[in-house]
């Protein structure tokens, strides 16, 4: 009898120490900034970024990535450009403006354009400038510097992915 | 005064027993309607086991990537067709209407990709993909040619994250919907399939509980049937009933307060308690009718408590050793074979409980009751000399070298009915795609340099091209093939003005770090970031592989994994730190290792269980022998099924537990056990033909695999009964026991 005792102490001692295996945590190999959802561009209709009401900058934001091999979000930078890549997002490349100035060239100045209406605020603390890259520009590296985004592609012609370049009018 | 006192406590005494009882009952029965039910095959490894490490590895260093894959599949249409295309649409855009589903929803064929020609309504570069560029993706790309439609080329797929199995629930309606929308629109054009491990899992899962509500009443009425045949009275039958179900309740209820999960081990137990509790009855039931036949006069109440009182050494020690032989899966790192060993111990112990306890109640007030003519008379059962001197040498020369043919394997599919919904999809996608079940291959370079230098790339292309033509392994995908699929798309892109013919090969993978270094760039560019950390990590040190296996049973993933390891010893040697994860791996794994943790448990309760009957008993020897009559049983068990190619897995295992604890019980009554050897041996020989029949059930499981335990638990049975005639059946008749 002492014996059973002593399994049922046992048992009794073990059922309290029993848990099952945690459930699965989602974890992201990523990190802030390299990649929205959902992953890649859909095949379904979406919202077109650029019609949301609000801050110009946080809108862009919200539906960009960062460009790569940048480090931290490149908040200090005075300027951000945005490349649209697909209705469904830009990317993201924080810069000086000498940097935008030399992937620019003869980029002219457009100090509202279309998104006036949508930023009433803009006009004071933001330049707004917009642009194009052609697109075989994008996915190539002229000067083999391991940056896709070489000097004097940012164009101002329609042709190509819209840019967007927002500078700090204090700047 | 006194007198009157002990009166009461007589009468009240039952009462309170009756009340005690039923109370607990109702206690532990109030929380049953909560019970989940859960499915993981992360429970079945040693919570130790280096393939659990490495899962958790490649989820921090890669992430989460747990997918169910979702197929459209026409009946008639190629999945390049623009009509297929439309419809494919319409489908997903009413499937997305849900935010959540859209979130996490990846389209492969389908989704925008890179298109150099500009378009002022649409300034960008990735663009829905032109119908040529789709034709040629699936021969050029081996992303899209493998990944995103099947090899008939009627089924494109989609693939959607899948954490938990309530998460992947929670997608059938709205793709019911979105299918039921499609219906309408082009009625019986389309089927859809979804496949996937969350989707097996929780199959397994609803067929458990389904199991088990049909077969736990079967096993009731089977006991039922067999205790009113052997006792020859329904209301003996129905105290039986009424005795087990408590305990079973009360298991279930305590499954249920512990916060643990009914699962594949779990959900045996009802049916085991079930047919476990009833050995204990018979012997009660028969002490208590041959009391009354030698004591006619006697008052009922107080035989059913002499009866209980003297069958309480026995039925203890037999509870005693089951518990043993079912505790003996706590010493295991296994929480699955933990909860089973500590559920079933429980049962087994409340069984003990009731039958000791309350059973002496309720026949003390049933003053009706005969006993059947043979629990009235100790007629002698002895097995002819013949059966216990030569057959026993006979059946170990012709059974034993049978243990040598055994071979362990098992699969998660093999727990369904071969034409269940679920094995053919799975099987369907075997057959039409990469499968199910594949491992993860995580190479760390020891030099420190980067798989992004395109010598290590071609190795690592190179390595991928041998494994893809091993038998076990039909795919394998790496970051060589991430690299070169994008070069393909690129290049294809650039195609604008020329039409893309199927014959468009994908590149070689680049000689220079710097084109690399662009391509694997445009992933982030495009959104795609999540497929490149899928398979290099931040240093560029560690590479993944996928690589599909063509089954999920424990000889295609012991085969496929032999085969990886001497490819990677080939082609890298010292260079790389191998190390195996995935579904593949884990299905291994688990396997061997509730087959060897078998074998350790059952050493270890066969000690506990002969120091128990020896300390309890004083005769070590005996004890010793009944430990030898059921090594014995087993391994004719073994044998038998190593003759007829019956595998042995991680269900099916668990019978040599299951037989050392319930066989034990056989030697020890006819050890230990009071009266004569001729009457035990009767009532031994009813236990077995009656526990042995209510486990049958078991093999009436749709579930192949528990049936397959089934059986060889009764065989277990079967072959303890005939071993404890052969070790004790002849021996002199005891009356009394030295039991201390």
């Amino acid at each position: 009898m002492f014996l059973f005792a002593l399994a049922l102490g046992a048992i009794l001692w073990q059922a309290f120490r029993l848990t099952p295996p945690e459930p699965i945590r989602q974890l992201n190999a990523w990190r802030a900034g390299e990649q929205l959802l959902p992953a890649a561009v859909p095949s379904w209709p979406e919202e077109n970024p650029l019609l949301y009401r609000g801050d110009l900058s946080e809108r862009l934001r919200s539906r960009s990535v960062l460009w790569p091999a940048l480090e931290g979000n490149g908040t200090s930078e005075e300027c951000e450009l945005f490349i649209r890549f697909s209705l469904h997002h830009w990317v993201r490349r924080p810069l000086s403006r000498r940097d935008l100035a030399l992937l620019a060239g003869a980029l002219e100045r457009d100090p509202l354009g279309d998104f006036a209406a949508d930023s009433p605020r803009l006009g004071e603390e933001v330049e707004v400038r917009r642009g194009s890259i052609v697109a075989t520009d994008l996915v190539d590296d002229d000067d083999g510097d391991g940056d896709l985004l070489d000097a004097g592609e940012l164009g101002s012609g329609p042709l190509g992915a819209a840019t967007v370049s927002l500078c700090s009018a204090r700047g | 005064m006194a007198s009157r006192g002990r009166r009461w406590a007589a009468r009240l005494g039952p009462l309170a027993i009756v009340a005690g009882c039923s109370a607990l009952v109702v206690w532990l029965a109030l929380g049953i309607s909560e019970i989940r039910i859960r499915v993981d095959d992360r429970e079945f490894l040693p919570q130790s086991s280096a393939v659990l490490a490495v899962d958790e590895e490649i989820r921090q260093r890669f992430g989460t990537y747990e997918r169910i894959i979702l197929g459209l599949e026409s009946r008639h249409r190629r999945v390049d067709d623009p009509r297929f295309r439309s419809d494919y649409r319409f489908f997903v855009e009413r499937l997305t209407e849900n935010h959540n589903i859209g979130m996490l929803l990846t389209d492969r064929l389908y989704r925008a990709r890179f298109d150099p020609r500009s378009r002022l309504d649409a300034p960008w570069v990735l663009r829905p993909p032109r119908a040529e560029w789709v034709t040629a993706a699936l021969t050029g790309s081996e992303q899209v040619r493998r990944l995103a439609a099947d090899d008939t080329r009627r089924t494109a797929f989609l693939e959607i994250s899948a954490l938990s199995g309530t998460g992947v629930r929670s997608l059938q309606p709205h793709i019911d919907r979105a299918f039921a929308a499609l219906e309408v629109r082009r009625p019986g054009a389309y089927r859809v399939r979804i496949v996937g491990r969350q989707i097996v899992l929780n199959a397994l899962g609803e067929e458990i509980l389904l199991d088990l509500r049909r077969i736990l009443p079967w096993s009731f009425l089977v006991v039922f049937a067999l205790l009113w045949l052997v006792f020859r009275s329904p209301s003996l039958a129905l105290v039986s009933v009424l005795d087990v179900g408590m305990a079973v309740v009360c298991t279930i209820g305590v499954l249920q307060r512990l916060d643990l999960d009914l699962s594949l081990m779990t959900a045996l137990v009802p049916v085991l308690v079930t047919a476990l509790g009833i050995a204990d009855e018979i012997h009660l039931f028969g002490e208590f009718f041959r009391l009354r036949e030698l004591n006619p006069r006697a008052a009922v109440s107080s035989l059913a408590w002499r009866a209980a009182r003297r069958v309480f050494f026995p039925v203890t020690a037999t509870t005693l050793t089951t518990v043993i032989g079912l505790g003996s899966f706590l010493a295991t790192d296994v929480p699955a074979l933990r909860a089973f060993g500590l559920l079933a111990s429980i049962g087994v112990i409340f069984s003990w409980f009731f039958t000791l306890i309350f059973i002496p109640v309720l026949l003390g007030g049933m003053r009706w009751l005969k006993g059947p003519e043979w629990a009235r008379q100790s007629r002698s059962l002895v097995l002819p000399a013949g059966w216990v001197r030569l057959a026993p040498i006979a059946l170990s020369l012709v059974i034993l070298p049978g243990i040598l043919r055994l071979r362990i394997d098992d699969g998660w599919t093999r727990n369904f009915d071969p034409e269940h919904p679920v094995v053919r999809q799975v099987n369907w996608f075997q057959e039409e795609s990469v499968g199910l079940y594949r491992y993860d291959l995580l190479l760390e370079r020891l030099d420190g340099r980067p798989w992004t230098e395109p010598e290590l790339l071609l190795q690592l292309a190179r390595f991928g091209d041998r494994a893809a033509s091993t038998p076990r392994v039909p795919f394998v995908y790496s970051l060589a093939d991430l690299v070169q699929d994008r070069a393909w798309e690129l290049e294809s892109g650039l195609e604008t003005a020329a039409r893309i013919e199927d014959t468009f090969p994908r590149p070689p993978v680049p000689a220079g770090r710097e084109e690399i270094r662009r391509l694997l760039t445009t992933y982030r560019l495009f959104n795609e970031e999540i497929f490149v950390r899928l398979f290099i990590d931040r240093p560029e040190t560690t590479a993944r592989l996928m690589l599909s296996v063509t089954g999920d049973d424990y000889e295609v993933a012991g085969d496929a994994r032999r085969a990886l390891e001497r490819l990677v010893e080939e082609e890298f040697g010292e260079s790389v730190a191998a190390a195996f994860g995935g579904s593949a791996e884990r299905g291994r794994v688990l396997i061997e290792t509730v087959v060897e943790t078998q074998g350790r448990s059952v050493a270890a309760s066969l000690l506990l269980a002969w120091i128990a009957l020896g300390v309890s008993s004083g005769r070590w020897w005996q004890s010793l022998r009944c430990l030898l009559a059921v090594l014995w049983a087993l391994a004719l068990v073994l044998g038998l099924a190593g003759w007829v190619g019956l595998e042995l897995g991680v269900a099916s295992s668990c019978f040599l537990a299951l037989g050392m604890g319930v066989g034990l019980d056989y030697t020890i009554h006819l050890a230990f056990g009071y009266g004569s050897s001729g009457a035990l041996g009767r009532r031994v020989m009813t236990n077995v033909a009656v526990v042995g029949i209510g486990l049958s059930v078991l093999l009436f499981s749709s579930n192949p695999t528990v049936a397959k335990l089934g059986l060889l638990v009764v065989l277990s049975m079967v072959a303890s009964g005939y071993s404890a005639f052969v070790f004790f059946g002849r021996e002199r008749s005891r009356e009394a026991t030295p039991a201390r």
